[in-house]
């Protein structure tokens, strides 16, 4: 569930910001969608995407937590 | 310290919760060239019609029942509508949010921190954000008692310090009105309505976690009103010291102003307080917006906001740094566009729809009521 909405968040964030970038820029919304983010390796945009990639790992951390803890008391309860 | 999920505050600590989050930017933040001198009638303005909002707000929370926003919204329209707006209004929420983490980092680079990158200010600045909500409201409310003397306290020495350093000079201030009333309402709507005022609708999900609801709506309205003197009297001293023609161009008016202080040859370079005030203003800021987007995610998707704090703060950075190429878009984007796109319907056009469906409701249950009592 925290990686559903880690990823809901963030999608819809970046549907946003195309769309703010279409009315600045005067470009297409898809255009915009493509250009919002130009990733290139060494830039100083890459320190606030890898912070972004350690959410989505500890999104994914713990859901496999949670998950693991439900099967942990189901088995106890059986 | 533990979270336990106590998120309940006194009526004091919700006033100066309101006082300092709308002082938050506003003061520091530039604005409303088009006002030009009579900027500061505009913001004395738009504070008088902030108290009507806030007073608002708390009469639709009154009138369905002391339910929060996100609470009206499920009971409005219902579960599956009311959860995608209820989604819509936490990324408002987070958007605002990364919007003042961007300020915060523009203003620490021009300041104090010029080497150092945005992305570095904005993720260190996010840590202390994160562990606050982390804790809860009562602890927010908490922080803010204890920071809010100092920015209310440096709020006011810069203005009488820039006055005794005989920087102020208020002739900058005339002709008042000499254009008319027509750039003071362009300031005004919707860039000074909008912003900080409607900002306040992030209190109608905070409002009911009060102690002593009753008051709530006296004690916003008192909280708008004095932080309302507070930002015109800023504004007051920034088009004194600095003159229209450099307030329109600098975009920290008032750190450019504080800079001027030169008090005996010894108290200089006091714009490091202005620094100090946009540090804790954008901090309780985001503190406030980063909860109440939590508290309705929390609300969506029935997980406790703890449990998705750390991953759901790392995107605050990104999108602050995402958000715009230079400072000149992020101010543009700020002013021209968020407004009426995002501020303008969920600060007004939502709660205003919300207001008629829970009379329309009320309406109907009353009919089916009195219909039942005849039959």
């Amino acid at each position: 569930m925290v990686t559903l909405i880690f990823i809901t968040i963030l999608s819809l964030m970046l549907l946003l910001m195309g769309m703010f970038d279409s009315i600045i820029y005067d470009r297409t919304y898809f255009q915009s969608i493509v250009h919002i983010y130009p990733f290139e390796l060494g830039t100083r945009r890459t320190i606030v995407t890898s912070f972004a990639v350690i959410g989505l790992l500890l999104a994914l951390y713990i859901d496999y937590k949670e998950k693991k803890q439900k099967k942990g008391q189901q088995s106890t309860n059986k | 310290m533990k979270a336990d999920g106590n998120d309940k505050i006194s009526l004091w600590q919700l006033f100066i919760l309101i006082t300092i989050f709308a002082i938050g930017t506003a003061v520091v933040v530039g604005a409303g060239e088009e006002a030009r001198q009579d900027y500061w009638i505009a913001e004395f303005i738009a504070a008088i019609v902030g108290v009507g909002i806030v007073l608002g707000y708390y009469q639709l929370i009154s009138f369905a029942g002391k339910k929060n926003l996100y609470e009206m919204l499920s009971f409005s329209f219902g579960k599956w509508i009311g959860s995608a707006i209820i989604v819509l209004y936490s990324l408002y929420f987070f958007y605002i949010a990364s919007r003042n983490i961007r300020d915060f980092g523009e203003l620490m680079k021009i300041s104090i921190l010029p080497i150092t990158p945005l992305e570095v200010i904005t993720i260190v600045m996010m840590f202390p954000v994160m562990y606050t909500v982390y804790l809860g409201l009562e602890v927010l409310a908490r922080v803010t008692e204890i920071v809010s003397p100092y920015i209310l306290g440096i709020l006011v020495l810069v203005g009488v310090l820039l006055f005794f350093s005989g920087e102020l000079q208020f002739t900058h201030l005339l002709p008042i009105l000499g254009d008319g009333f027509g750039p003071v309402w362009e300031a005004f709507f919707p860039t000074l309505l909008t912003f900080p005022y409607g900002e306040v609708i992030v209190f109608t999900v905070i409002m009911t976690a009060t102690t002593r609801f009753s008051h709530v709506g006296k004690v916003g309205a008192t909280a708008i009103a004095i932080s309302g003197l507070l930002i015109t009297y800023a504004n007051v001293i920034q088009i004194a010291a600095l003159g229209v023609d450099l307030k329109v161009r600098t975009l920290f008016p008032l750190m450019t102003a504080a800079r001027e202080i030169m008090l005996m040859e010894f108290i200089e370079r006091v714009d490091i307080l202005v620094v100090f005030i946009l540090m804790t203003g954008v901090f309780i800021k985001v503190s406030v917006f980063f909860y109440a987007g939590l508290k309705g995610l929390e609300h969506v998707f029935s997980v406790p906001y703890r449990k998705f704090i750390l991953p759901v703060s790392t995107l605050i950075p990104f999108f602050a740094v995402l958000n715009s190429v230079n400072v000149v878009e992020h101010f543009e984007e700020g002013l021209m566009i968020v407004p009426y796109v995002l501020h303008l319907p969920f600060q007004f056009g939502i709660p205003l729809l919300l207001f008629f469906i829970i009379w329309l409701k009320k309406k109907k249950k009353k009919k089916s009521i009195s219909g039942g009592v005849a039959s």
